[in-house]
């Protein structure tokens, strides 16, 4: 079996945790706990007749005085990048951290996250948006961690990223 | 990692910052080294520097903001051309919050690594323990956990780069769950501490310790090799350890390099680190024996059957005392519920070694039958539940106190109860009898349930339940149709006697549905147990043949 490691990476409080905990345990909790530091979790996913072992570093949001430590990026194979439909400013939070990936890592696959698709009243993210992330050429996923709505594809689409083609 | 280290490092930074913006002594050395260059003013500059500083800084805060950059060039620069000295320097402020970061991701980790272990350790181990001494494992088990000085449990490869596990390797197949979660945990905290440590490049862990178990890392530039141990290892284990790692360095430099997650080349890291998976016994003569945990266990194994035949081999001095004394350890050694472990000769006495089962017989009175003298023999038995079946068949009769109608046996973990019983006093026998350990199952299928009214039929001794821990979960074959009374004889002409009441010089005898009365009765006695016998469902008949009323009244 192959494994691979990815970060779920961006602002504080976008769902990242939430989503992992979706992913791995299809559980959901409104209650927000703050990550600290990073946590590992594991998965299999099966694409393409292959298997792969997922290993998912869950790092704690950027934040202005508590940057991620790239030291947690090293050896990632794929980034889900995670953004909150509902709070605009963590677009940029994603951008910045994008940068730093790329300096650190060089072209690593990228997948978008737009979560909190089931807010949809609070819904923030508009066509500029969209298209400012599509220029990156990264998929882009409206995902909600609370329905489990696009949980499973998101993994899914980073994990056949990263497979040789 | 952990918030509180998170926290920490923005303290010390803060603290950092402090020190070196806000306290005037910094900014005045600054000054001083930047001014030095104008030598032609420096005296005078000099004389007035401390005040200007002082007035300008009352003004505003321009001052510090036009240093700064400068001030952090040179920090910048310092540390290109020497980081040691710099961090020399920092140390008395940075250590302590350092070293308290690391102790916060250490305990961080711990905790990860913790709960990982824990699961597989505390609970699963614990409970693959528990069910050692139940099953016929316990015997090596036992054994073994009394005199082990430390054992290897798991063995990981990591890739350094990713985290990701190259390959694992453990005593028990139950720990192999998260050992890739683990991995990668282990590689965020070397991570993070080696981040932590600005300048120095393999500053990692090397050793953790959590209670028992010791967590023994080796970097290499590729690997990293992290190894489970519980108990001390010597430190001979260490460069072994080392060793390993540049071995596989070495040979799998390439392969290294290229992984792209793919673990299939890794399955050949079996032949070295194999050899890792070590473990050492009080038994054991040297204290850095090579071998696997099951080689140890048939090792001590061995030990008991070597100590026993020893003196086959042992020059014969006093055949007659050498006889006795081999008779004797056969017969420990043959009774159930005793485990030698160990024979030592000490100033003229044997001392004995091993477990031993409350319930079996004590070896000491033995002793005697082989004609030896009980003085020169001491014995430190520890105390173990054995599992043959006769001793846990004991174990069972102490608690549910069969009644005579019942026959209670053991084969391979069953528990068979047969005979006659009332519902309560099985009911309460089958569950006290699953807290036995060596009882994996209960079958009482052929046990006849007695609704008997009569209150003298043996049986209801209270079972006391509440001593006992909680339920384990265990098998009960019982038959679920309430099944056809079938009742001995001499229970049923019990029942007769209680509802009869015959006086003294009558004889009962019930065989076979009819009762035979003999003897000597009053007519209203006859009378009476004419018209009543058939109460007893199992009565068909009434034989009084023998029966007479001549003389009474
Ligand atoms: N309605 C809704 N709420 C969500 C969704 N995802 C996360 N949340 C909520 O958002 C809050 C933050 O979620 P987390 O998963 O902890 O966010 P995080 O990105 O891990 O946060 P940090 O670890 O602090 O960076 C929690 O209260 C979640 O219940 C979603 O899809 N829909
Ligand atoms: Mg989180």
């Amino acid at each position: 079996m192959i494994q691979k490691k990815i970060c779920i990476l961006g602002a504080a409080g976008v769902g990242k945790t939430s989503l992992t905990a979706q992913f791995v345990y299809s559980k959901f909790s409104e209650k927000y706990l703050s990550s600290m530091g990073v946590k590992i979790d594991r998965k299999v996913v099966h694409v393409d007749e292959t298997d792969v072992n997922l290993m998912i570093w869950d790092v704690h949001g950027e934040e202005k005085y508590k940057k991620i430590p790239t030291s947690y990026l090293r050896g990632a194979s794929g980034i889900l990048m995670v953004i909150d439909g509902t709070r605009i400013d963590t677009v940029a939070v994603a951008e910045e951290v994008r940068q730093r990936v790329l300096d650190k890592l060089g072209d690593v696959p990228f997948v978008y996250l737009l979560n909190k698709s089931d807010l949809q009243d609070a819904w923030s993210i508009n066509e500029n948006i969209m298209q400012q992330l599509q220029v990156t050429g990264s998929p882009i996923l409206l995902t909600s961690a609370k329905t489990g709505d696009n949980v499973e594809t998101a993994f899914s689409t980073i994990a056949k990223a990263m497979l040789p083609t | 990692m952990s918030a509180n280290s998170n926290q920490n490092n923005e303290a010390a930074m803060q603290e950092l910052r402090k020190l070196l913006f806000e306290k005037e002594s910094v900014r005045l050395d600054e000054l001083e080294l930047l001014l030095r260059d104008q030598k032609l003013h420096a005296q005078e500059v000099a004389k007035v520097l401390a005040e200007a500083v002082k007035i300008r800084n009352q003004k505003d805060d321009e001052l510090g903001k036009s240093l700064a950059p400068t001030i952090e060039k040179s920090i910048k620069e310092s540390i290109a051309k020497d980081p040691k000295s710099l961090s020399d320097a920092l140390f008395p402020v940075m250590g302590p919050a350092i070293r308290k970061s690391i102790n916060n991701s250490i305990a961080e980790m711990l905790q990860s690594l913790n709960q990982t272990l824990e699961n597989s350790f505390s609970v699963q181990g614990m409970k693959w323990r528990f069910e050692a001494m139940r099953t016929s494992k316990s015997f090596a088990e036992v054994v073994m956990l009394n005199t082990l000085v430390y054992r290897v449990e798991q063995v990981f490869l990591i890739h350094k780069e990713t985290g990701l596990l190259l390959h694992h390797l453990s005593f028990d197949p139950a720990l192999n769950e998260d050992a890739d979660v683990v991995s990668s945990m282990l590689t965020a905290v070397q991570d993070f501490i080696q981040d932590s440590f600005a300048g120095s490049t393999d500053q990692g862990i090397e050793n953790l310790r959590m209670g028992d178990l010791e967590v023994i890392i080796e970097t290499g530039p590729d690997v990293v090799l992290a190894v489970v141990c519980r108990g001390t290892t010597p430190r001979s284990f260490n460069e072994k350890i080392q060793e390993t790692v540049e071995n596989i360095q070495q040979l799998y430099t390439v392969e290294f390099k290229e992984f792209e997650g793919e673990t299939e080349p890794f399955q050949s890291m079996n032949e070295h680190l194999q050899p890792l998976l070590v473990s050492d016994f009080k038994g054991n003569a040297e204290s850095d024996k090579k071998g696997s945990p099951i080689k140890a266990i048939i090792a001590v194994v061995l030990l008991v059957f070597i100590i026993i035949g020893w003196w086959a081999f042992g020059e014969i001095e006093d055949n007659q005392k050498q006889d006795q004394w081999h008779n004797y350890l056969q017969k420990i050694h043959n009774e159930p519920g005793i485990i030698i472990t160990n024979i030592q000769q000490l100033d003229g006495k044997s001392i004995i070694s091993g477990l031993r089962d409350p319930l079996s017989t004590d070896p000491y009175t033995l002793l005697s039958g082989f004609g030896l003298d009980g003085s020169n023999v001491i014995f430190h038995m520890q105390p173990y539940h054995a599992l043959q079946e006769p001793l846990v068949l004991k174990r069972v009769a102490q608690l549910i106190l069969p009644p005579k109608s019942i026959q209670i046996t053991m084969n391979n973990g069953t528990l068979t109860i047969s005979g006659v019983a009332s519902e309560i006093w099985l009911s309460q026998a089958e569950q006290a009898a699953l807290y036995i350990a060596g009882v994996d199952n209960i079958d009482s299928s052929q046990v006849s349930i007695l609704t008997s009214v009569f209150k003298d039929f043996p049986h209801d001794r209270p079972i006391k339940l509440d001593a006992l821990p909680s339920k384990p979960k265990k098998a009960i074959i019982r038959n679920k149709k309430p099944q056809k009374h079938v009742v001995t004889d001499e229970a049923i002409l019990k029942r007769i006697i209680a509802l009869l009441k015959p006086p003294a010089t009558v004889q009962l005898v019930y065989s076979k549905g009819t009762l035979y009365v003999s003897g000597k009765a009053s007519e209203s006695w006859i009378e009476f147990a004419k018209n009543n016998f058939s109460r007893v469902e199992e009565v068909d008949s009434f034989h009084t043949s023998n029966l007479s009323s001549k003389g009474m009244q």
